[in-house]
């Protein structure tokens, strides 16, 4: 069977500063990374591959820019097989909806895999939602949050999923797809000979066309949503410090809150 | 189109016990203050098993209940109730849809959303307005770095999910009551494909879990020792507060993903929040920072977590721990 990965090209989002004045982004030094959790959805299909003899081929797919390749060869390096980058200047500004939808037509390109692992989500917009509408436009079935895979056929997956509160053990029949949340924070890092077969593989770029895209549903055009405005997130910026000297000045301090506190209470 | 569409869904969730989330009473709140200023009514949509309290549904503003029972076991039925939940709102036709961004919300919302084809924003921490009557979601993005402010101009309704214990639970003293409605819809057989084979509930009781908790003490990757975390866990029971940590502590496996307080683990507001060992990453702090009272505790005077503290102490998160203890303790018997 076939597997699709699902991959992000993210900035660092814990390095990145915030022009206060201005709201926007700081991009100079901020290095570009593949989402973590896009890698563990990625470690997760290589694991799967060496597990159960069924899987023929892996395919990384991300929609971007004509950089965003990169993320690509870097998940072939990890051991995708290949890797298709859906670019067209149509696509930009695209909101999640858009993106699922583009990314979707990638994925039909393909003759639709049994089987699209996604990360959970992506560590810069942060909003956890294009699995669940790809899992729509492509009429698939969705398992969220997917610990472990315990049973792959070419007919059906038995995965275990963590909620806040607990884990289900979800089976379902295939095609279907698969989100994951989390994994190990050990980085691989793959072999010399790895990185150089990914520098020589060929990456499919997917134009609007080639991709079988509705001109009414990509980019800006086809998003529902927009951004009318950004600012920086607040900060307090007040706070009182104490050290090693005086920490018992501290302690009087929330002494007092942790009394307030109880005071609400009773 | 838009004129069309009327009213406010806050779309509820329950727990394994059939009780309403402290969530789906916030945005049923939530709904109720946005209902006030554009002069439409609100209606919450359950699905579940049993029907729920309805008077404390009413009790936060909603003008209607309309509930969905449950036919299937599964717990967490994403599939099932993204449809039934699209069924509702395309017979309602609101304006605005609500969910809980819980694990469940942040996959059931995105699949309804796709199926009404219509705009959704994730994990909003406000709501506004505009001067075109138009929704403006406003939610934190780039790690807690910026937020966001984005409305769905042409397609309707207009959804979002809410994180959980951001917004505030309302509460009228007055008896309140209002409609209820009872729907019920043929599930096609393409939307019972998962089954669940099993159940496992973390052992936290309602007592321990860090969205309950008023006072929350939370270990980051500057607790290296078990016995820090442990005397960590010993200080947070003595002062009546609940243990969290930061996404690094999970990883290692040290604290379960039910305690992990941040971007992609819970958004927490309590009474106090003491941060030990945490250096404040973006993606933590928006987890946290609409706490009351923040105390932080950290080796490094340059850490990111004082910018939103209120009281800050440069010190060894061990150390720390063992002279609060030994100050609350000595302050108990001296009464």
């Amino acid at each position: 069977m076939k597997v699709a990965v699902l991959v992000k090209q993210v900035p660092r989002t814990d390095k990145i500063k915030i022009d206060k004045e201005s709201g926007t982004l700081i991009r100079k030094g901020v290095e570009s990374i593949l989402n973590p959790y896009c890698e563990y959805g990625l470690d997760l299909a290589v694991s799967l591959k060496k597990k159960y003899g069924i899987i023929e081929e892996i395919t990384a797919f991300t929609m971007g820019p004509p950089g965003a390749e990169l993320v690509l060869r870097r998940s072939i390096a990890l051991g995708a097989d290949k890797g298709v980058l859906l670019s067209d200047k149509a696509f930009s500004g695209a909101d999640c909806w858009a993106t699922a939808y583009t990314l979707s037509c990638g994925l039909k390109t393909m003759g639709n895999p049994k089987l699209i692992i996604c990360g959970k989500q992506a560590i810069d917009g942060d909003t956890a939602q294009v699995p669940g509408e790809i899992s729509e436009i492509s009429g698939m079935p969705v398992l969220p949050y997917v610990l472990d895979i315990l049973e792959l056929t070419e007919e059906k997956i038995v995965v275990v999923s963590e909620f806040e509160n607990g884990t289900v053990t979800l089976e379902t029949s295939l095609p279907a797809v698969v989100t994951v949340g989390s994994g190990s924070n050990i980085r691989r890092i793959p072999s010399v000979n790895d990185v150089l077969k990914a520098y020589e593989s060929e990456i499919v770029v997917l134009d609007k066309t080639k991709a079988g895209c509705n001109d009414t549903d990509i980019g800006l055009k086809g998003s529902p949503t927009r951004v009318v405005k950004i600012e920086p997130a607040f900060s307090k910026g007040d706070c009182e410090m104490f050290d090693d000297g005086n920490f018992n000045e501290g302690f009087e301090k929330i002494k007092v809150f942790l009394m307030e506190n109880n005071d609400e209470e009773n | 189109m838009s004129e069309m569409n009327r009213g406010i869904v806050a779309v509820c969730e329950t727990d394994g016990n059939e009780k309403l989330k402290n969530v789906s009473f916030e945005i049923i709140s939530e709904g109720k203050r946005l209902a006030d200023i554009t002069g439409e009514k609100v209606t919450a949509v359950v699905m579940a098993e049993k029907k729920p309290e309805l008077s404390d549904i009413y009790a936060c503003g909603a003008d209607e209940i309309v509930f969905v029972r449950k036919v299937s076991s599964l717990l967490y039925d994403i599939e099932s109730e993204s449809w039934l939940a699209s069924k509702v709102i395309e017979k309602i036709k609101p304006s605005v849809v609500l969910f809980g961004a819980t694990d469940y919300g942040r996959i059931l919302a995105p699949k309804v959303a796709a199926i009404c084809r219509c705009g959704i924003t994730a994990d909003c921490t406000s709501f506004e307005i505009n001067e075109n009557k138009k929704l403006v979601q406003i939610r934190p993005a780039l790690g807690g770095n910026i937020l966001a402010h984005i409305i769905s101009p042409h397609t309707m309704p207009q959804m979002a999910s809410v994180r959980p214990s951001v917004l505030k639970k309302m509460k009228t003293e007055k008896e309140v009551t209002g409609h209820f409605v009872e729907v019920s819809f043929d599930i096609p057989e393409n939307r019972k494909k998962v089954k669940e084979l099993k159940r496992e509930s973390f052992e936290a009781n309602d007592d321990d879990k860090i969205e309950n908790g008023r006072i929350i003490v939370a270990a980051g990757s500057g607790v290296t020792s078990r016995e820090t975390l442990q005397l960590m866990n010993n200080f947070a029971k003595l002062i009546g507060g609940v243990s969290g940590c930061s996404r690094k502590l999970v990883e290692s496996g040290w604290m379960p993903h039910s305690k992990q307080v941040g971007q992609s683990g819970k958004t927490v507001s309590p009474d106090i929040y003491i941060a030990i060992g945490i250096s404040g990453a973006s993606q933590h702090l928006a987890g946290m920072k609409t706490s009351g009272k923040i105390i932080a505790v950290n080796n490094d005077a340059d850490a990111d977590i004082f910018s939103v503290a209120d009281i800050g102490f440069v010190m060894d998160g061990n150390l720390w721990l063992k002279e609060m203890m030994k100050f609350l303790e000595n302050r108990q018997n001296n009464g």
